[in-house]
């Protein structure tokens, strides 16, 4: 490629981003969004330097039980006394590593397996899709559950079990990104100057076929997240004592008459890194895609 | 102005139409004081380029203009006596199909999907018609067969159909209850230069057996000479030459419509360039002041841009707004090889 | 017509055969010797090894697979390790309160979703609008089980209005469970009601309808909306799918005896093939759901309908 053509390309991207940028900043609930959901994922980065796991997190304090939120607790304490702001900052780190490993495992797989189907076609495009419409057919949290069943709670089975149901999703998504993309012109560019298969399916197709991808990503993330709480709620995800938005929840549950303000601020952090996930995939596919907009 | 004679055979009569589209505070002017008037079984063009207020103008007549953004600001639109504009919705909605029918673009997206053609040819005669469904449907069945289609297919959905046939459907709705006046938003460019001229054949038939008044849109001189009785050259959002076929083709006037025959290509004469007209429609939210054409005229003097033409009358027919042809502007334009 | 019935019918059965099978060799992954969890860890091996050799253990898994699956034909999915009844009764018993559970839910969504998504199209930017879709926005954004407590809180312990849990009082039990599972779905019904007739509101033949003089509200119900439900009956599919997931938490919160709540059951007592039951029936379920979403689809869409007249 020649040096104007390569920064006529370059040029052409920047713009296009910036594009994509301008449209989103726009967007007032995107950026709300965006703001919500950086803190969130901070707070999980810096969990072990706002909040000291030690004396926070693990101390119980039976004079304390269940108290109700206070300047020393804002989030008031649990059954054991801990206090409950300490466990929903540090309850954070595994919703959100769960979710995302959920996600990028099942981005590789369904990409992969997409990307084929699409670029090579004919029969093996039939026997991946057919498979994956079968994965499809069953329910995601029906399948989970039966994983975690199976498998037994550790945190790479909940990636495993959460995942899976994603899959279908990002291989039709990246399947037919591809063959609206594979008899394009620079496709045939690429082919005709000899570029392998591979090179021009991570090169070439993928770029171009980000949008959508991103736009699930967002979304996914969001239903990861819920997942891994709906079951740690249910016993099947990650146990007490490790908090767990959802296992706090769980355990919540039992004190609702008493302590109500247990089952609030968890369930608050939980709906909170949804809605800004949601809000953030809304934005994106607005921004990325303004034929869509509403 | 015009000769009384005529005046009791007008079917239509706009009078100073203008059509904003507001949003956020930018203003599209699509449509800045346009009058025109038609007479019973007559047709009158509406050229111009993508932009001009054609459509505008047009769904103004059935006041279908998506609004919010669009809204009419002000004149007048007169039907057989009837102010349309003070119309209700509900007394616009009987005129709709029954006095005014529409054909529009592109018949690929016209039809709706789910609904036979049988049913939506229906629809129309149910609406303005007091008549039984069975009886619609057999009306239904007559106009299939009147646009040449089998009236065994009203039961087909239009995806059954190909692009021209659809088209045929969409007349049909158009024509079932003989409405006084027909739109037709360029009902051909969508199609095949084969299938374009069955259905303009098809079109111009039906008019005159029902002696129906039409307004064309399109921007193909071509379809005009064949179609039209009478052509108005619309240019943001203003018409700038009316004259009756004759005038506008053998006695061209505005520089913009002389910019527009040049533009086409001559079979004859096949050497000649083509002279297309500099530069482009101006933005409509931000009009030029004077002539909105003096920034792509070649003949503009430093009077164009700062006074509006008015209307001059060459003869009883034919008017044009351009400042050369008023008295002491000073602008002239030297003819060229005609 | 009906040779697209007869062929989505025989497309479903490969499915069936393949979710079954996922689901077979996944718990058949589960650690732990089934014959070990019916004996008790103190048998002696020759039981052990007896008890192995009558449930076909030692078989390959294909030869395991398609045992079950004659049984499941003839509705035996064998015995519980923990009580020894029959699995497939006791699913069958637990199966109306899942169905309503996940019916009802089904019900309030569509009834409430989509002349919201109606609604808030046509008006669209009014405050109706945006209060709405905010509100659908939250909806798809919390947690069932969370909105399940925070409804118990409200409604049982603070108002005493609506039980908290259990089957005691008829269909007014059923009202928050129901309310639970319906949020998420029906808020998910109503956007997607209000962008496929946002889109549909812009298309020429809504224009040529309008041009035709049909009043303006049945241009919206037989022009509009006819054509923008499509997307929302597939998401009633997947809904019903998810109803019957979610129904799993919220019968272990509001403690309804459900099927949901004998599949917890058996996971906590590592009771596989109840386990497997209910795993199988629900999945038969939502494929018989999906099922009847293409028949509908057919009906609805005569593009559909064309191919297989």
């Amino acid at each position: 490629m020649s040096e104007q053509a390569s920064a006529l390309k370059k040029y052409k991207k920047r713009s296009q981003m910036a594009e994509v940028w301008l449209r989103f900043r726009k967007n007032k609930a995107a950026i709300f969004g965006l703001i919500i959901f950086t803190c969130i994922l901070l707070v999980s980065i810096f969990a072990d330097v706002l909040v000291d796991y030690e004396t926070k997190v693990k101390q119980q304090d039976f004079m304390n039980r269940m108290a109700s939120p206070s300047w020393e607790h804002p989030f008031g304490t649990d059954e054991f006394g801990r206090d409950i702001l300490g466990r929903v900052v540090h309850g954070s780190r595994l919703s959100l590593a769960v979710g995302l490993g959920s996600v990028a495992f099942s981005l590789l797989l369904g990409g992969t397996l997409g990307a084929v189907a699409g670029y090579y076609g004919g029969r093996l495009d039939n026997l991946i899709m057919r498979i994956v419409d079968i994965f499809m057919a069953i329910p995601s949290t029906i399948m989970a559950i039966t994983i975690m069943a199976a498998l037994g709670a550790s945190t790479f089975n909940l990636m495993l079990a959460i995942g899976i149901s994603f899959i279908p999703t990002y291989a039709r998504i990246m399947r037919s990104s591809v063959i609206g993309l594979r008899n394009t012109e620079f496709v045939e560019a690429a082919k005709a100057i000899g570029a392998k298969n591979s090179t021009i399916i991570l090169t070439e197709i993928l770029p171009n076929c980000m949008a959508p991808i991103l736009v699930q990503i967002t979304m996914s993330f969001a239903f990861g997240v819920l997942n891994v709480s709906t079951l740690s709620f249910i016993g099947l995800g990650i146990s007490p004592p490790t908090p767990e938005w959802g296992n706090m929840l769980s355990t919540a549950r039992e004190y609702l008459r008493d302590a109500p303000h247990m089952c609030f601020f968890p369930g608050m952090a939980i709906a909170l890194t949804i809605l800004s996930l949601n809000l953030l995939g809304d934005g994106l596919r607005d921004a990325l895609d303004p034929k869509l907009k509403q | 102005m015009e000769k009384q004679a005529s005046e009791k055979n007008i079917v239509l009569e706009i009078e100073d139409l203008v059509v904003n589209y507001e949003t956020d505070g930018v203003v599209v002017h699509a449509v800045n004081g346009v009058s025109l008037r038609l007479e019973k079984g007559k047709t009158l063009a509406l050229v111009g380029e993508t932009g001009a207020g054609k459509t505008t103008t047009a769904l103004s007549i059935l006041q279908l203009i998506q609004d919010p953004p669009g809204k009419i600001r002000g004149g007048s639109i007169t039907m057989d006596g009837d102010a349309l504009l003070t119309f209700s919705e509900r007394q616009m909605e009987s005129i709709r199909g029954d006095k005014v029918s529409m054909i529009f673009q592109d018949p690929m997206t016209s039809l709706n999907p789910v609904l036979t053609v049988g049913q939506q040819i229906a629809e129309v005669i149910q609406i303005h018609q007091k008549v039984s469904k069975a009886e619609a449907e057999q009306k239904a069945r007559e106009m299939l067969e009147l646009v040449g289609i089998d009236g065994g297919r009203a039961g087909e959905y239009p995806h059954q159909f190909s692009g021209g046939m659809k088209q045929r459907v969409v007349i049909a709705i158009a024509l079932a209850c003989n409405p006084t006046l027909l739109i037709a938003d360029e009902p051909t460019t969508a199609l095949d230069v084969t299938i374009q001229a069955q259905v303009l054949e098809l079109m111009k038939e039906l008019r005159e057996k029902y002696q129906t008044s039409m307004i064309m849109i399109t921007h193909d001189l071509g379809i005009v000479a064949e179609t039209c009785d009478e052509v108005s050259i619309m240019y943001a959002g203003r018409i700038v030459e009316h004259g009756t076929l004759r005038d506008i083709f053998k006695e061209t006037r505005h520089p913009y419509t002389v910019g527009l025959f040049n533009s086409l290509p001559n079979i004859k004469r096949r050497q000649e360039m083509l002279k297309p007209i500099k530069g482009l429609m101006p933005d409509p939210s931000n009009l030029p002041t004077g002539c909105s054409f003096h920034p792509r005229c070649d003949y503009a003097q430093a009077i164009c841009s700062t006074r509006k033409p008015a209307q001059t009358f060459l003869s009883d027919t034919h008017f044009v707004e351009c400042l050369a042809y008023e008295s002491n502007t000073g602008v002239t334009i030297t003819k060229k090889e005609g | 017509m009906h040779k697209y019935i007869l062929k989505r019918l025989l497309m479903m059965i490969p499915v069936l055969i393949g979710i079954t099978f996922i689901i077979f060799v996944i718990l058949n992954m589960t650690p732990g010797d089934p014959a070990l969890i019916i004996l008790g860890s103190e048998a002696n091996d020759e039981t052990v090894a007896q008890l192995r050799d009558e449930l076909g253990l030692d078989d390959p898994l294909l030869l395991q697979y398609g045992r079950y699956m004659l049984g499941l034909v003839k509705g035996d999915l064998g015995q519980s390790y923990i009580n020894n009844r029959a699995i497939f009764p006791s699913i069958m018993e637990r199966l109306p309160i899942t169905l309503s559970l996940a019916l009802l839910a089904m019900l309030v969504s569509v009834v409430v979703a989509i002349p919201l998504g109606i609604i808030s199209a046509t008006k669209q930017y009014s405050f109706l609008d945006s209060t709405s879709m905010v509100l659908c926005l939250i909806g798809v954004s919390i947690p069932s089980f969370w909105l399940a407590l925070m409804l118990i809180l409200f409604f049982s312990v603070n108002l005493s209005l609506l039980p908290s849990g259990g089957l005691n009082n008829g269909i007014v039990s059923y009202i928050l469970p129901a309310v639970t599972l319906a949020t998420s779905g029906a808020a998910s019904m109503a956007r997607q009601t209000r962008s496929s007739m946002l889109e549909v509101i812009r298309q020429d033949y809504i224009r040529t309808a309008r041009a035709k003089g049909v009043r303006k509200n049945k241009v919206l119900i037989r022009h509009a909306l006819k054509n923008a439900i499509m997307p929302v009956i597939t998401l009633m599919g997947l809904t019903l799918g998810r109803n019957v997931g979610g129904a799993v938490v919220v019968e272990s919160i509001f403690t309804l005896p459900g099927t949901g709540r004998l599949l917890l059951e058996g996971i906590r007592s590592k009771d596989i093939p109840m386990v497997m039951g209910c795993v199988v029936v629900l999945s038969i379920l939502i494929s018989i759901a999906n099922l009847l979403v293409d028949i509908v689809y057919g009906f609805v869409d005569p593009r559909l309908k064309g191919e297989y007249r």
